[in-house]
């Protein structure tokens, strides 16, 4: 008896790690055509195009990931006769993004598709190797090494000018604050790292920009959850906010805690502007009392760029050793037009909003970053204290 | 910032925060009580918490969530009786690879059923309802806090005065304390220790599951993947702080989500350093258990 239980107890726990992997959706498979015996790195010249994107965080999440995936599947359906791998490698366990990449390399794929900061020193390492010198690397999100993408001869880097969608939203939300009377807006990020510092940096200059031209004095909250994912700490920020501060809409960058916002949104009868993919689009049908709190969503549009890399490679006219830094200009940061936005937003709002996205798009209006390697973090906080109802 | 503190609206929510860390802490009050650590309270709760919201979901009643929420911490919990009272393992170790298998099985069940992986906000649960009664909840102060508040709410007070009745006036606590004690004199007198602690897990899994239903079913009505966020553990670290009695550990749960709260809102009205305090509940928990243990300490000089 006591046997059969240390049996069962011994199969439990397999599972145990078994279900991780599954929910991690880690897939070791791969394919292993033309694999050297020798070198342990397979052969990639057998004219069939295979492309990889490794996933380091989760699926789900209705913004960053979920977009970057939407764009490999719809390339994958486009073109048949590629290989498109795609490895969610869960963002519990930092530990296997390295040793995953190692593996994908010496594996049979052309292109290899990373993103986010947390990547760049696996790949700085990987790419180092002689081995590999025939793959070719996508990092998103950021640049191999801040200032040195040229050092690194097999990796294109992409940036996106998240702090224009930033100041899109701060436009918008200030815009929406006057019509409604509200006193305050606000933005809450996930947590405080380079790329919602750039989100936030450009929403306080759309809110400052509105200010000036308005002669309005819009205050603008700034805060943080901490993580991505702790929901309930989300919901209660933005309740905080709508409840007790005089906020009617505010801008929530925090992927899945930020959908806990959106719940604040709803239940209070406020309105919130999403990020990173269409997040109306989401809830349309499941769940339209949601839906219908979320005026637009700023969109970085990552599906459109790795789907486009693709192509790029295919046609062999992607470039390597540089940085790309795609924004409103080139469609890839922009928000949604919907059925919402233009029901909860007024002709002239939308009217003034298309006009100052034409204007960052020609260059005529440029919009300060947020990113460290540009602004101190001291001229961060003097932004965000300038219009913080807190300091006044 | 005084008047943030002694706000209606802070006191409410920090009742909200705490709702969860008072599940837990009672989970593991009763464990612990029983002689037996259960550090899965943390993944029973998030088990719990994607099980009830799903089935809340799909049946369209919150009864039946909060059946199904409850008897899926009781499995959870029984998974660690199996292992430590059958099978003779490390409790703490048990626990620690139940907590990975429901971190997995949380996300894996919410994939098997609506096929995503970050949260069923798709999906949202048939909500547990909140009580408010008119009159009462305009007192000022005290109003919202006693009389506008999560149906789980009253269920917290009542289990409170429940573990207190069980511990203090019934046999069946008696003996969960007795084997807590002393497993080898409880024996001596015909009490069988395993069947006494089975039970006091079974009451564990209880708590953790209305702990994971207040997340998924009442405060939000959805589940999503890591929203338990740390608030079992909390929750161990407030009956830690309670000595094992119930009242004691209501009010650290109390004081834990207040901190918690603090940590949140006053982003909105203080201008201090968000990162300051976001690590406030994990200084406040050290700082309890430095006090904890000096206050250990004396006793035993003493002695």
């Amino acid at each position: 008896m006591k046997k059969l239980l240390s049996v069962i107890f011994a199969i439990l726990m397999m599972t145990s790690i078994l279900f991780s992997a599954v929910s991690c959706g880690e897939n070791p498979a791969g394919p292993n055509a033309g694999q050297s015996q020798t070198s342990g790195v397979a052969d990639i010249h057998d004219g069939k195009f295979r492309v990889a994107l490794l996933i380091n965080g989760d699926l789900g999440d209705m913004s960053f990931w979920d977009s970057a995936n939407e764009g490999m599947l719809r390339f994958q359906k486009d073109h048949p006769e590629a290989d498109v791998k795609i490895v969610e490698m869960g963002s519990s366990d930092p530990t296997v993004y390295e040793s995953t990449l190692a593996k994908t390399a010496a594996e049979a794929y052309d292109l290899i598709i990373v993103g986010t900061t947390d990547m760049r020193e696996p790949l700085q390492r990987l790419v180092k190797k002689e081995k590999y010198a025939d793959r070719r690397f996508v990092i998103f999100d950021t640049e191999i090494k801040d200032g040195k993408a040229a050092d690194y001869k097999t990796v294109h880097s992409i940036m996106f000018n998240q702090n224009e969608g930033g100041y899109l939203a701060g436009v918008l939300a200030s815009l929406m604050s006057l019509d409604a009377g509200s006193a305050n807006t606000a933005f809450i990020g996930g947590a405080p790292n380079d790329i919602i510092n750039d989100f936030a940096s450009g929403f306080m200059q759309g809110v400052r920009a509105v200010n000036a031209e308005r002669s309005a004095s819009i205050g603008a909250f700034h805060s943080f959850i901490g993580d991505f994912s702790d929901s309930p700490k989300g919901k209660s920020l933005a309740e905080t906010y709508y409840s007790g501060n005089d906020v009617s809409v505010l801008f929530a960058a925090a992927s899945q805690a930020g959908i806990g916002c959106v719940e604040a949104a709803t239940l209070t009868g406020h309105t919130i502007i999403g990020v990173d993919s269409d997040q109306y689009a989401f809830y349309k049908d499941s769940n339209p009392a949601k839906a219908a709190a979320i005026v637009t969503s700023i969109e970085k549009r990552v599906g459109d760029t790795l789907y486009e890399v693709c192509e790029k490679f295919m046609a062999d006219t992607l470039t390597y050793g540089d940085l790309e830094v795609l924004g409103i200009k080139d469609g890839k940061i922009g928000y949604v037009d919907n059925d919402n936005f233009k029901a909860l937003v007024s002709e002239a709002n939308r009217a003034y909003l298309a006009d100052v996205a034409a204007k960052i798009a020609s260059g005529e209006l440029k919009i300060e970053s947020g990113l460290k390697r540009y602004t101190t973090s001291a001229e961060l906080t003097a932004l965000y204290d300038s219009l913080d109802p807190t300091k006044k | 910032m005084i008047g943030f503190v002694f706000s209606e609206e802070f006191l409410q929510r920090s009742v909200v925060f705490a709702l969860p860390i008072l599940f837990a802490a009672f989970a593991a009050l009763i464990s612990n009580r029983a002689g037996i650590v259960n550090i899965n309270i943390e993944g029973s709760m998030s088990v719990a918490a994607v099980c009830g919201t799903l089935a809340g979901h799909f049946s369209g009643s919150w009864i039946l969530g909060l059946i199904v929420a409850m008897l899926v911490g009781v499995g959870m919990s029984m998974l660690l009786a199996g292992a430590a009272l059958v099978l003779r393992t490390d409790s703490f170790l048990s626990g620690i690879a139940l907590n990975t298998l429901a971190t997995g099985l949380s996300v894996y069940i919410l994939y098997a059923v609506l096929g995503v992986k970050g949260d069923s906000s798709s999906a949202p649960t048939a909500a547990i309802p909140n009580i408010s009664i008119p009159i009462l909840r305009d007192i000022p102060v005290i109003g919202k806090l006693l009389f506008d508040q999560s149906l789980l709410f009253y269920v917290a007070i009542l289990c409170t005065v429940f573990l207190v009745f069980l511990l203090n006036r019934t046999k069946l606590g008696t003996e969960i304390r007795a084997v807590g004690h002393n497993p080898a004199a409880a024996e001596s007198v015909g009490i069988n220790p395993r069947v006494v602690k089975t039970k006091a897990l079974i009451l564990c899994g209880v708590f953790s599951g209305l702990g994971g239903a207040f997340l998924s079913m009442s405060y939000l009505m959805y589940f999503s993947a890591g929203m338990v966020a740390g608030r079992g553990f909390i929750g161990i670290a407030a009956e830690a702080m309670g000595v094992g009695n119930p009242v004691l550990t209501a009010l650290f749960s109390f004081l834990f989500g207040a901190v918690t709260y603090f940590s949140v809102g006053a982003q909105t009205v203080l201008s201090f350093p968000y990162q300051i305090l976001n690590t406030l509940p994990y200084i406040m928990t050290l700082i309890a258990l430095i006090i904890y243990a000096v206050i250990q300490k004396n006793k035993q000089s003493k002695k």
